[in-house]
């Protein structure tokens, strides 16, 4: 896959962008990568006494881990695992003056792999090779910042079950992960995933000026193993002496969290490889307001996670076999509507699918439900689930016989007297009940249409309208009260009728 | 004439074709295909061939997890004289193929086409409806840079013409540049811009996206308007075929006293004659206040141009994928 890579040249360094996200700006990237990498391996240092210590990066290509990492003279062996080439010459060549050529050292061994396939057949290789002479004493993850399911797989239970095959018994792996406070449902996502993947994670917060400039809030890390990492370990690790941004004093800070963003990790389900599970809380953001201080005070409650040992939610790991509750599949947002059908029609919402979709946008296409469902001709697709209705159960391929016939019949009487169509429909409305099938196939292709149109969105969403024609900034549709909302108000089965009727005009 | 998948050889020959077509559009060539790769879509490139390529569409799929998505072919299909019923049948069968096998667990219920055309043509027939949102606007304002840099002058509304005079009085510079380091600087103010009006913004990434592949396939400048030094306006401008597309644009707040988007405008439509393009094209335009482009179009109408109307987004479904979708989730 084709990849941007762009290097923006500032009076104050560089700044690195991979796909238009930035990954390191010159200024202050000691922030970010003695916090990723310094408190993993010291730790690592300390638990594995006068030993040589092997660590593998996976990301990492500009360099920059892999020369905080050489800070540890105990460090003997490092495998970086990148996919990209272009990356890694870009780490040798132009990012060379600030990793200190880490690339080129003689510990560092580069591999163009993708992570996954990478740690995967290492795993396979352990089958026949003595296992402890692979194995590594930390495991550090420098990714991209996740934007499809794909790109999420990285964050996986499965992704995390395979690093514990490769790590040392209490060896350690640091990861980075996405904001806490920006997106703080996909932060305690993966947190989740790897309590659930039988790790002990501490999480970490940092404030990171260039990526504050981005919008991209505090940027959040965990650290992780399978033997718990206590307090007082932390409190007493032996840390390079020319580091430039973090200290023992500063590193016990950055466990601290606001008590409100904390508490939200017991609302999330883990993620699993081919789950959109991620993806949804990365789309779908919980915007938690809290005051940007430091000091702990009633308004502003925090706890400090270097004090307690937590363990895996049960919400977190109720759902571990969850092919059917993939949050972003159709059948799930359809059984969700459904659900829904008769108890708050009126509440229904529907879950941004795109980076660019935002909640108004959402509710903009709510509105318009009916103007989506004019698209189709009916009569055809009753016609077409018809064809197929031996794939249905009984009653609902009797509903739709049914409705196919009423609708057969209203067009026969219609094409008699034209003039008496008000008449005819005021008839069949007053003769008609309610028809629940009718209810559940027109929720269901409204929702196929809006998904489908929100997915999407073009170039003219993006100029800052959904329409260029302006139609859909009329509001004499019964926009704003929700889709089933107006389905219930236009009447139901005599509504579908009439969409029916037009079409054949 | 048959069709068949585009590739990398059939680049220039694909590009020639939608640069000369009537209604060709950059969203139908190569590089902008290959931004909207990177920015995730999948796209699928076929080629109508008699003797040789006579027509065609690039599809553009965004995948994900649902079963309900659409093809997009913005600006498209591209269709031969005389054989259009017969080239859009083939275009439509492949995408009804593509709809199938597109995504781990879904497909396409719907292609969205949009031809670039001013009345819905006979091949597209009673099975095509009109898109619920368009893929380009469907009302834009056209400059015809055929005429005279005089007469073009001269057909401006007085205000248009009085202020490009006063930014030229001021002094006000204008550079345009295709250098990845101009990048920063449009997105800056094109990011203040976004703000103060309260439209939807793109992230920057998207603009490092789209300029790196256009500028490389020479298809793109930025312009700035700057004053004392300080840049107060810039405009990301788009070549192709006959035209040229003003895509993006930003202004600061400090010394618009000087009219920086009047002189930048008026040098970017100079600049596109000289080139050889014969439309400057404000890409969107509505006379309607409730429209979110009106603002904007005030603005654009000082330069005098034409309102040129298409027919906007249609759709077509496929009806067999849209029935398989909602048999699997009536089930």
């Amino acid at each position: 896959m084709a990849t941007s890579l762009f290097v923006e040249q500032h009076t104050d360094g560089i700044a690195f962008y991979i796909n238009g996200e930035l990954q390191f700006h010159s200024a202050d990237e000691a922030i970010y990568h003695e916090y990723l990498t310094i408190p993993a391996i010291a730790l690592a240092a300390k638990r594995f006494p006068n030993q040589l210590l092997r660590v593998i990066i996976c990301g990492g290509g500009d360099g920059l881990a892999a020369r905080d990492i050489l800070r540890f003279p105990q460090v003997n062996q490092i495998d970086l695992v990148d996919y990209s080439q272009e990356v890694i010459d870009l780490g040798k060549q132009d990012f060379a003056s600030f990793n200190q050529g880490s690339l080129v050292s003689p510990k560092v061994a580069i591999h163009i792999q993708e992570a996954f396939a990478f740690l995967n057949r290492l795993v396979q290789e352990f089958c026949t090779e003595s296992i402890q002479n692979y194995k590594y004493h930390a495991i550090i993850c420098d990714f991209t910042y996740p934007a499809s399911v794909a790109e999420t797989q990285i964050y996986a239970l499965e992704w995390f079950s395979l690093l514990k095959q490769v790590l040392m018994p209490s060896g350690i792996i640091a990861t980075n992960a996405v904001s806490p406070d920006r997106n703080t449902l996909a932060f305690w996502c993966i947190y989740q995933t790897m309590q659930a993947a039988g790790l002990a994670v501490k999480p970490m917060q940092l404030q990171i000026p260039s990526f504050l400039n981005h919008d991209y809030g505090n940027w959040g890390f965990l650290l992780a193993s399978e033997k718990a990492i206590i307090c007082s370990e932390v409190a007493s690790l032996d840390l390079p002496s020319n580091l430039r941004e973090l200290s023992l004093e500063t590193l016990q800070t950055v466990f601290i969290f606001d008590a409100a963003i904390a508490q939200t990790r017991h609302s999330v389900t883990i993620h699993q490889k081919d789950s959109s599970q991620l993806l949804f809380y990365l789309l779908n953001r919980l915007n938690i307001s809290h005051p940007n201080t430091s000091t702990v005070s009633l308004e502003n409650p925090q706890i400090n996670f270097l004090d307690f040992q937590d363990g895996p939610t049960a919400i977190a790991t109720s759902n571990h076999n969850f092919q059917l509750h993939d949050p972003m599949s159709l059948e799930t947002l359809a059984q969700s509507w459904l659900n829904q059908l008769e108890s708050n029609p009126d509440g229904l919402l529907i879950p941004a699918q795109h980076h660019s979709h935002t909640p108004e946008i959402s509710q903009e296409w709510l509105g318009r439900a009916k103007q989506l469902l004019n698209q189709i001709d009916f009569p055809r697709l009753i016609a077409k689930l018809l064809e197929r209705s031996q794939e249905l159960p009984h009653e609902i391929a009797h509903d739709l016989r049914e409705l196919q016939n009423k609708i057969i019949k209203f067009q026969q009487s219609q094409s008699l007297n034209e003039q008496d169509s008000h008449a005819i429909s005021t008839t069949s409305e007053s003769g008609l009940s309610f028809n629940l099938t009718t209810a559940k196939v027109i929720a269901i292709v409204s929702l196929t249409l809006l998904v489908a149109n929100l997915a999407a969105p073009d170039a003219v969403f993006a100029k800052g309208s959904t329409s260029s024609s302006g139609f859909m900034s009329s509001s004499d549709d019964g926009s704003g009260l929700g889709f089933l909302g107006v389905m219930m108000t236009v009447g139901g089965i005599v509504w579908l009728i009439n969409l029916a009727n037009d079409k054949q005009k | 004439m048959f069709l068949r998948e585009l590739s990398d050889c059939d680049r220039i020959a694909w590009d020639k074709l939608t640069q000369t077509y009537h209604h060709g559009c950059f969203m139908q060539s190569w590089a902008w295909a290959n931004f909207r790769e990177l920015d995730g879509y999948q796209t699928f490139r076929y080629g109508l061939f008699s003797d040789q390529l006579i027509g065609g569409c690039i599809f553009y799929f965004y995948p994900q997890r649902s079963a309900a998505n659409l093809i997009f072919a913005p600006a498209a299909p591209i269709l031969p004289p005389n054989l259009e019923t017969e080239g859009m049948r083939l275009l439509l069968n492949q995408a009804e193929k593509l709809s199938q096998g597109m995504g781990a667990d879904g497909g396409a219920i719907a292609l969205r086409i949009e031809p670039l055309l001013s009345a819905n043509p006979e091949w597209m027939g009673q099975d095509f409806g009109r898109s619920p949102a368009d893929l380009m606007p469907s009302e834009t304002l056209w400059l015809d840079l055929q005429k005279s840099e005089s007469e073009l002058f001269a057909e401006m509304h007085p205000k248009g013409r009085y202020n490009i005079r006063l930014s030229q009085r001021h002094g006000v510079e204008t550079v345009f540049t295709s250098e990845d380091t101009a990048i920063p600087h449009f997105y800056d103010l094109f990011y203040e811009t976004a703000q103060r009006q309260g439209f939807l913004s793109e992230p920057y990434g998207f603009f490092i996206k789209l300029c790196q592949n256009l500028f490389r396939a020479g298809m793109a400048e930025i312009g700035f308007a700057k004053y004392n030094g300080e840049i107060l306006a810039t405009i990301l401008l788009i070549y192709w075929g006959d035209r040229c597309t003003y895509l993006y644009g930003g202004r600061s707040e400090s010394d618009h006293q000087v009219m920086p988007v009047y002189a930048l405008h008026w040098a970017a439509i100079q600049r596109a004659k000289q080139l050889g393009h014969k439309i400057y094209d404000f890409y969107g335009y509505s006379d309607d206040p409730t429209h979110a482009y009106y603002k904007f179009s005030r603005f654009k109408r000082q330069f005098g141009g034409k309102v040129v109307k298409t027919i906007g987004a249609h759709d077509y479904f496929f009806y067999d994928r849209l029935a398989d979708t909602i048999l699997r989730l009536l089930r």
